[in-house]
């Protein structure tokens, strides 16, 4: 049976609408009692599900990857359960449902002065359920930290229909065990995010950025090294690579007069002209943020910042100049393009030769065959087993392993 | 039987470090009294591989077993109520490194919370979550329980600290998490192990990171003529987006009592409220918050405000407010430190709430406590000896957590939920929200040997609500289960 024929089966034995997404057919369940319905019939079935948003993240699991279809997840959506469901100015928190798109919740805290706290690509296009679910962060995690470390409750559904909750809406609380720190970043393969809670930080009084022209990437690291050290308040730090040009761009955020003054300490570290600065720091900051968007990459590599300037003096050296590079100067992170928008089929050379050196050397853009690979689990078997016992039929926990390599 | 497992752990980790018999007294609860257990013995491993030859004992003997760090939490998550062995970090002290570029540090389990920031200062850092306990209680305490401190307003509670980790779990396996990388890819297990009070392993090594020490501090403590201004106050700043570091609240009560004691800080006894806030960073915008403050403070009819004027001036501040648990101690034998988180927005209806049930029960209640982040402590100074009044600071406890819960708050802000709160899971929680909680659990230590009883109830809530006494644990003075 193909994945649409699953789906309409899947559709019609729940009751569930139908709905497409980039070119994939998907459940859209309207509410709890159709997503509990639609997951009964799935486990009846047998029927690996994949839970998405808008399906802006699929690439590293794009059913269509799959050979086999009867192990290929069926999508479902969670876009019709959208909508905020709590913001009380002053509390500095928002509650809202899965399919609400990040956009509207940018929209919603603005008018109290707020921001979320990652600066995200694609924010009308992602949804909350997405956004957590896949894990993402924005370059201002060097200042705000990881998103995760910004989720203070979630609703979620199980497999198996069971509904729960964990953490609450406060932004400090420690009841119970932080089980919404586990599904964010688990890509719905434990369980379906239904609504999340996010502590809010405060719209920065002014922000500034530069952008500054380098020879190559590995010398700029090393001083974006220099600046970090020089200014502990920079709010973003990236290096992009893109048709062949490198630029080293960042910027702060935050009171206005600290921002003034520190941003002539910034220039002072860099040495660069007062031409390689850019005032107009919100597109600055938009831009440098879609630019790292990991839709347009297809590897992505990790590891500390003392490994990420020995791994990008050898990629620089191993890839065309044409291939674009994005590096997260805070995290330590390197997204790596290839030409076109085809899944990812084989490890190329350069990847097998700096897996050594990184933490994670992982496909973005996946085949079958490196299916496997996006989903790094940990050396022991605590996430086996943590799946196992949430989602003990393996409709969710499926796509994060090969299904055509268990064929 | 046992005696012979009990030399079998003596020949792993040396025979001065199992201690048994009267010698384990100190062991038998930790900073909640009104619970004690007694284990069979208590092990102090020196590193991850004693530690795994430990556990794999235990775990071939199937024995129970409870990590504790100094001893200093608040709830009888360190007590071993069910017996067992207790797996100690006293003697896992090493400081690995410090990476002045990667800005982390790499430490055993047993470090105790403040020489970690002695140690990063000579690399211009510091590690910023500050538990008032922070002279002796040990980061794996800090990281099981996720603990807080003042500076958490502005830097987050332990977790967003913690980069990786080390845990051998019930089985005696390693958990290697210890990563470079800031922000890994898959499970977010460290997430996941941080705050879970010692039910899924014993964390050994620990890499934190740390915080690049500010250009500019001030410090400014405002006096208010009544609790109820030092609240709205701070609500007012909250909603005003205040970028502080630190935003406390110390009472009349707590005041006298730290006045009267060696941590006297110079707070104006007689004031009914203390607000002390602080502030870090770049010079400009310290000067921007602390003048928001200020002018904040004269809103609310401060009576007076004034800045520390020097870094002793400052320190001598924290040491009181750091010193007021302690200090309490003047005022009865016994102090019931309770922990409980109200919306931010109701700060001055909740202190209220907890300001009356104190009353009307006729007990001395002090409050000091986190208000920015919502997080009080209604701290209740009392007599074990008295029975009735044992019974009237619980049932107090109760009605104040119950006020919060009501009022969109939360059971547990920093001191987790132990054996004091496993019962009042169910005040928050539903059945099915803690069997997820339970599979989790199940999914690690199938055998429910890691710190038994302890954070999640064993009854479904309907049995727990009906047996009536949701405090049994420690409903005896004497802390017998
Ligand atoms: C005077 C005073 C002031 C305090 N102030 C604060 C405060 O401001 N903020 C705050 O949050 N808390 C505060 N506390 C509570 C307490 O200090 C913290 O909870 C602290 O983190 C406990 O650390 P510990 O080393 O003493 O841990 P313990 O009390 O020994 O253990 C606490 C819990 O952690 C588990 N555990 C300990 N070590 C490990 C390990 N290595 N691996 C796995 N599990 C482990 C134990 O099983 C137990 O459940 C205060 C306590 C006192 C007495």
């Amino acid at each position: 049976m193909s994945p649409a024929e699953c789906a309409l089966r899947l559709s019609q034995a729940s009751g569930c609408a139908l709905g497409e997404t980039r070119g994939l057919t998907c459940l859209e369940p309207r509410d709890h009692a159709q997503l509990a319905a639609v997951l009964k019939e799935a486990r009846q079935q047998s029927s690996p599900l994949l839970p998405i948003g808008s399906g802006s993240q699929l690439a590293w699991c794009r059913p269509d990857a799959f050979k086999t279809p009867g192990f290929t997840p069926i999508p479902i959506s969670l876009i019709q359960l959208s909508g905020i469901i709590e913001q009380i100015p002053g509390e500095g928190t928002i509650t809202a449902q899965a399919g609400t798109a990040w956009s509207d919740l940018i929209s919603a805290v603005a008018p109290s002065g707020e921001r979320l706290p990652a600066d995200l690509p694609a924010a009308e296009s992602s949804t909350l359920g997405g956004v957590l679910g896949s894990g993402r962060s924005g370059p201002d995690r060097m200042k705000y930290g990881p998103l995760r470390h910004h989720v203070l409750g979630m609703q979620v559904m199980l497999s198996d229909g069971t509904l729960a909750k964990s953490g609450g809406r406060q932004v400090k609380n420690v009841t119970g065990f932080d089980l919404h720190r586990l599904y964010t970043g688990s890509r719905g393969t434990l369980a379906i995010i239904l609504e999340a809670s996010l502590r809010l930080v405060a719209e920065p009084q002014r922000e500034w950025s530069f952008s500054l022209p380098v020879a190559d990437c590995a010398k700029g690291l090393v001083k974006a090294l220099e600046v970090k050290q020089a200014m502990p308040r920079l709010t973003w730090l990236v290096l992009t690579r893109a048709e062949s040009r490198v630029l080293l761009r960042g910027g702060l955020a935050g009171c206005a007069s600290q921002v003034g003054a520190d941003q002539e300490q910034v220039m002072a570290a860099l040495g660069g002209s007062a031409e390689a600065f850019d005032l107009e720091a919100t597109r600055q900051r938009r831009d440098a943020t879609e630019a790292g968007s990991e839709n347009l990459f297809a590897w992505d590599i990790q590891g500390s910042l003392r490994q990420c300037s020995t791994l990008l003096g050898d990629l620089e050296a191993q890839l065309p100049a044409s291939t674009d590079l994005w590096v997260d100067c805070s995290a330590g992170r390197i997204l790596v393009g290839v030409d076109g928008n085809e899944p990812v089929r084989v490890r190329p050379s350069w990847a097998e030769s700096i897996t050594e050196q990184a933490a994670l050397v992982r496909p973005l853009r996946v085949s079958s065959d490196l299916h496997a690979d996006h989903f790094p689990s940990d050396p022991s078997t605590w996430t086996t087993r943590l799946t196992q016992g949430l989602d003990p039929a393996g409709i969710l926990s499926s796509s994060a392993s090969s299904p055509d390599r268990q064929s | 039987m046992t005696e012979a497992w009990i030399n079998e752990l003596r020949n792993i980790v040396g025979p001065r470090n199992v201690i048994t018999g009267s010698d384990s007294l100190a062991w038998e609860s930790d900073g909640f009294s009104l619970v004690r257990g007694q284990g069979i013995a208590i092990v102090l491993p020196l590193d991850t591989s004693e530690t795994v030859r430990v556990m794999q004992l235990l775990a071939k003997e199937g024995v129970p077993l409870v990590p504790r760090g100094a001893g200093t939490g608040l709830t009888g998550g360190a007590s071993p109520v069910q017996g067992g062995v207790t797996v100690g970090t006293a003697r896992m002290r090493r400081i690995f490194g410090i990476d002045p570029i990667e800005r982390t540090a790499h430490v055993q389990a047993g470090v105790v919370n403040s020489d970690l920031s002695l140690a990063a200062k000579p690399h211009g850092l510091f590690y910023a979550p500050d538990p008032s306990s922070q002279a002796a209680c040990t980061l794996g305490g800090n990281v099981a329980n996720n603990s807080g401190g003042p500076h958490c307003f502005m830097h987050g509670a332990t977790t967003r600290h913690v980069r990786g980790l080390k845990l051998v779990d019930a089985q005696g396996e390693i958990l290697d998490l210890l990563t470079s990388h800031a922000d890994p890819a898959g499970l977010d297990l460290v997430g996941l192990i941080s705050g879970s009070e010692g039910m899924f392993g014993v964390v050994t090594e620990i890499n934190f990171r740390l915080e690049v020490l500010p250009e500019e501090i001030q410090t400014i403590i405002a006096v208010f003529s009544s609790l109820d201004a030092a609240c709205d106050c701070v609500s007012e700043a909250i909603a005003a987006h205040i970028e502080a570091s630190a935003i406390e609240i110390l009472d009349k009560l707590t005041i006298t009592a730290v006045e009267d004691s060696v941590f006297a800080a110079g707070y104006p006894r007689g004031a009914e409220a203390v607000l002390l806030v602080e502030a870090e960073g770049g010079a400009l915008e310290v000067q921007e918050t602390i003048d928001l403050v200020l002018q904040l403070a004269k809103k609310h009819e401060a009576i007076e405000t004034r800045r520390a004027s020097d870094g002793a001036e400052r320190a001598r501040l924290w040491a009181g407010r750091k010193g007021a648990f302690g200090a309490m101690g003047r005022v009865a034998p016994d102090l019931y430190v309770a922990d409980v988180v109200a919306p931010r927005t109701r700060l001055r209806e909740i202190v209220h709430l907890a300001v009356e049930i104190a009353a009307e029960r006729n007990l001395r209640l002090g409050n000091v406590f986190h208000a920015g982040d919502g997080n009080l402590h209604p701290n209740i100074a009392y007599d074990r000896r008295d029975e009735d009044e044992v019974r009237r600071v619980l049932e107090a406890g109760r009605l104040i957590m119950e006020a919060c819960i009501e009022r969109g708050g939360s059971l547990t802000g920093e001191h987790g939920v132990g054996l004091e709160k496993m019962t009042h899971m169910c005040d928050l929680f539903d059945d099915d929200d803690l069997s997820v909680m339970h599979r989790v659990r199940d999914a690690l230590d199938p055998k429910r040997r890691m710190n038994p009883t302890k954070v999640l109830p064993l009854r479904a809530c309907r049995e727990v609500r009906n047996a009536g006494l949701p405090l049994s644990p420690m409903a005896s003075p004497e802390g017998k289960l």
